[in-house]
């Protein structure tokens, strides 16, 4: 019984550290509050775990994981009214949870001017770059956590590099 | 048949995360070559790479503690006999005693049925135990299976 609570635990213990990263981000793009964030893919995650027996179709576990952690950042800023207004830039970047001012490797500045404009586009468009990009998600999969055909999955993300290409474009 | 510009962006992703198959890579990188159009959304993506966010330090260990307090939760709820350690060899002797006393023709005693099974209430906060399996090689689906399984 010991071994297998410790198997049970150690089960739990290896998904969390594959995917919290990717839970955190976009929760992030969502929310573009680092603290709800984390919030976000805690109680996302949470859900996911008290929710396995609903998890047996033909969903990864990752893409069904992210639809959960999305759902529940969307439910977050329908709750607290609206996402912070200003960007992520704004404020210190954090970079493995330290902030600038402690850490030697920084984005540049074109790094960060680009992944605020990324945060400007409209959700579908930015979610599709992001999960083909951070998270290495197939279109199929995009598809899955957005809602929508994996045709148009393909289309949001071209659509939203092409628009993003665009903006840094300009002044 | 050599690959075309969507074809080659839908492939960029892999390139800036390092993950295109050796087998595409030299075909992109000649492509790219000669392409400046592709060459900037690789570019733009780049710039995305650079800066993508990390999460905060310690989350990983604070949603793990809280998932391992969700399942504890479930477990919780569950209908079980659970007895102390102590208190089964206790009834074990007292059941014996009583039926030697109260049924002396009874030569072999009581029967015990269905003595439930042993079940400690200790168990270490980092869930690791000395000799527990590690799962490093297991799917992301076999893990979430083996979690339902265990929970339910």
């Amino acid at each position: 019984m010991e071994r297998a609570r410790a198997g049970d635990e150690a089960a739990l213990n290896r998904l969390v550290s594959r995917h919290h990263e990717t839970a955190y981000r976009v929760a992030l793009g969502i929310l573009r509050d680092p603290e709800m964030a984390a919030d976000a893919a805690q109680d996302g995650f949470l859900k996911a775990i008290r929710g396995l027996d609903g998890f047996r179709g033909e969903a990864r576990f990752r893409t069904w994981l992210l639809t959960i952690v999305s759902n529940e950042a969307r439910g977050q800023l329908r709750r607290r009214g609206r996402r912070r207004e200003t960007a992520l830039d704004d404020v210190a970047p954090v970079v493995d949870g330290r902030t600038a001012v402690d850490d030697q490797v920084v984005a540049s500045q074109e790094a960060r001017r680009a992944r605020r404009l990324l945060e400007e586009l409209p959700e579908k468009q930015r979610m599709a770059v992001q999960l083909r990009l951070d998270e290495g998600l197939s279109f199929k999969e995009v598809g899955e956590v957005i809602g929508s055909s994996e045709g148009a999955a393909r289309v949001n993300f071209h659509h939203g590099i092409r628009k993003l290409r665009e903006r840094m474009e300009e002044p | 048949m050599s690959m075309t510009c969507a074809d080659i962006q839908d492939r960029l992703p892999e390139r800036a995360g390092g993950g295109l198959p050796a087998s595409e890579a030299v075909e992109v990188e000649s492509h790219l070559a000669g392409c400046a159009d592709c060459r900037e959304v690789a570019e733009t993506l780049a710039l995305l790479v650079e800066a993508t966010p990390r999460a905060p330090q310690g989350l990983e260990a604070r949603i793990a503690a809280a998932g391992r307090e969700a399942l504890r939760e479930s477990r919780g709820r569950r209908t079980r006999w659970v007895t102390p350690a102590w208190g089964l060899g206790a009834a074990a002797v007292l059941a014996l005693l009583l039926g030697r006393t109260l049924l002396p023709g009874l030569e072999n005693g009581p029967e015990i049925l269905a003595v439930p099974a042993e079940e400690s209430t200790l168990f270490a906060d980092d869930g690791m135990v000395a000799g527990a399996p590690v799962f490093d090689g297991l799917s992301d689906e076999d893990l979430a299976l083996l979690l339902e399984e265990m929970d339910g």
